[in-house]
């Protein structure tokens, strides 16, 4: 069941769309957008269903109920041939990296390569060194994923994710466990990608100094009432989103917004 | 609420206690023990408890949480009948998920011999090495001793008729038939269906399956495939070298009374037949595959948590000698029917 979206400038479109587990939804009644050329960060506490969204776009968790097209394609209810469409047209980088552990850091990225890229070897291999030196991991080519430190293999990881030139790129918690300077450099590559090939980005985080650095949108989810609270630049919900996202970009506990006020 | 601020109330020994609930937010677990310790405390004590506002979940999780055998330092106590119940509905539930992964791999595997090239040919080769040469010692040793041993057992039998002799027939039967390939298909359980499950459990915990699954390439096809083929193709000659291995330590404890070998092998020629040994390879094609599909399954279906790939891996390889086990009786029968 193909829907084709009018906007092609509309690469991943929710409506009413319910997740969950089992058939059960845990979040309801979400709808946003992402366009392309944009980076849409979604952000919310612990436990709102940040993982769950991702796991859901990233085509591993059925959809509960509603629309979810991903670059025109509709994931509710697909054939397993448009199932495969929609994931060749996303790059998935999960918050671990999940880099193959038996593979050397160029055979991950070339991976994708071999099994759905026509081209002849020497080609692919030119295009994964090409990927490894824009995310800077060109001299790590030779070795395995346990010989490098967590924001290497993250890195490895989205050059993983852009092996396919993907229109869409999801990124789960890119800066979960790296030092401050790491996480600046992966927040900039990511804005770096976004601006120089034109790819839109959907990154599930919650570090605040990530948000405000790529986020051209944000879309918070809210585990009290289980759906999407806010959506707009991160600035302007700061200043002007409802209290629990201002709490949130604040830093601000609810209990001393309360003596605050 | 707190359990310390109503102790006075309690202690007073009320006759009917009301337990007015937060209007909107969801009980956090604190208060619903708090909840359930005083509703058990009151009623214990012949009191009524009742909850503002009162709902059908609320009632239901105080008594599931203030079911006594699931208090601390006391073991739930499940009778009989209900262990069978659960044991069967875990069985059908195995049974179920072993016939869907089963298509799925046959279908996979047709795909594979249609299209070799898209075979992990490494993996193949590892998983083929692993199962067969690493195997070969401990393969070969532990059939030397099982026929060493059954030749020591049966002999003494055979004396007493006065036909010792009579002993390589049995060695010779036996371990062809039935022994060679069923202790190889026990020790291939032990060292590569719980290696599989522990490969895919790792990889299953550490999201490499979902990000081959985001990849679009089909893990069974991908990481199953490959290993099941490699144990497939190369243990059947596993089985042969550890037959070998037990015919030559049923000769040991034959050549003590002065046995020939030339002896021992006329034997064997005329009471092992061609069939016979076909038989054997081909029982011990069908348990590597066995033993191969639940090792991988028990690997796919790993749940999270530290112990998670422990457990898996104990699965495969309990899962893979009931398989194989059932197998061989079923095939023992079939044999037997047909006249094979």
């Amino acid at each position: 069941m193909d829907t084709s979206i009018p906007s092609n400038d509309l690469l991943l479109a929710a409506r009413g769309l319910s997740i969950g587990y089992h058939g059960k939804a845990v979040m309801r009644d979400l709808t946003f957008d992402v366009r392309r050329g944009e980076v849409v960060v979604v952000a919310g506490g612990s436990g709102c269903g940040k993982t769950t969204l991702m796991r859901t776009i990233a085509t591993l968790l059925p959809p509960v109920s509603g629309s979810l097209a991903i670059n025109g394609h509709e994931l509710v209810g697909a054939s397993a041939e448009s199932l495969s469409v929609i994931r060749r047209s996303l790059g998935v980088m999960f918050q671990s990296g999940a880099l193959f552990g038996g593979l050397t850091v160029l055979e991950n990225v070339l991976l994708p390569m071999e099994a759905h890229r026509h081209l002849a070897r020497p080609a692919r291999v030119e295009m994964a060194k090409s990927l490894l030196s824009s995310v800077f991991m060109q001299d790590a080519a030779n070795k395995l994923p346990s010989e490098l430190s967590g924001g290497m293999q993250k890195r490895v990881a989205i050059a993983r994710a852009l092996a396919l030139e993907p229109p869409i790129v999801l990124l789960d918690e890119p800066s979960a466990g790296l030092d401050p300077i790491t996480s600046a450099e992966l927040d900039r590559l990511i804005r770096e990608f976004c601006e120089s090939t034109g790819r839109s980005f959907l990154v599930v985080t919650h570090e605040l100094p990530s948000i405000f650095a790529i986020a051209d949108r944000m879309v918070f989810l809210d585990a009290q009432s289980r759906t999407i609270t806010a959506i707009g630049t991160p600035k302007d919900l700061l200043e002007s989103g409802p209290t629990a996202v201002r709490q949130f970009l604040s830093r601000t506990p609810p209990d001393q917004a309360k003596e605050a006020a | 609420m707190w359990l310390a601020e109503v102790e006075p109330v309690l202690m007073a020994g009320p006759s009917s206690v009301r337990i007015v609930l937060p209007p909107t937010r969801p009980l956090s677990l604190a208060q619903l023990s708090a909840i359930v310790a005083i509703t058990n405390r009151v009623r214990g004590a012949g009191g009524t408890v009742t909850y503002e506002p009162s709902t059908p979940r609320l009632a239901m999780m105080v008594r599931a949480f203030g079911r006594r055998d699931l208090a601390p330092g006391s073991s739930a106590r499940v009778g009989f009948v209900e262990q069978v119940g659960e044991s069967a509905i875990a069985t059908v539930h195995t049974g179920v998920s072993i016939i869907g992964f089963v298509a799925h791999l046959g279908a996979a595997m047709a795909s594979t011999l249609r299209h070799p090239a898209t075979m992990r040919w490494r993996d193949f080769f590892s998983a083929a090495a692993a199962s067969s040469a690493d195997a070969l010692p401990v393969t070969a040793l532990l059939c030397f001793i099982v026929g060493f041993i059954i030749a020591f057992q049966t002999m003494p039998s055979f004396a007493q008729f006065g036909m010792p002799a009579m002993t390589g027939i049995v060695i010779g039967v036996s371990m062809v038939r039935e022994l060679g390939p069923l202790i190889t298909a026990i020790i291939l359980s032990g060292r590569s269906g719980s290696a599989f499950a522990a490969e895919l459990g790792t990889m299953t915990v550490t999201s490499e399956i979902d990000a081959l699954r985001a990849l679009d390439l089909e893990p069974v096809r991908f990481l199953v495939v490959p290993r099941i083929l490699a144990v497939a193709l190369v243990t059947p000659l596993l089985s042969i070298i550890g037959t070998i291995a037990g015919l030559l330590g049923g000769y040991l404890v034959l050549w003590g009374k002065d046995i020939s070998f030339l002896f021992f092998y006329e034997q064997l020629k005329h009471s092992v037949h061609p069939h016979d040994f076909v038989q054997g390879v081909f029982k011990m094609f069908v348990f590597s595959l066995l033993v191969g599909a639940a090792g991988c399954l028990a690997g796919l279906q790993t749940a999270a948590g530290p112990g998670a790939v422990g457990l898996s891996a104990t699965r495969a390889v309990v899962a893979g000698i009931v398989l194989v086990i059932l197998a061989d009786g079923l095939m023992g029968a079939i044999f037997y029917a047909i006249g094979w």
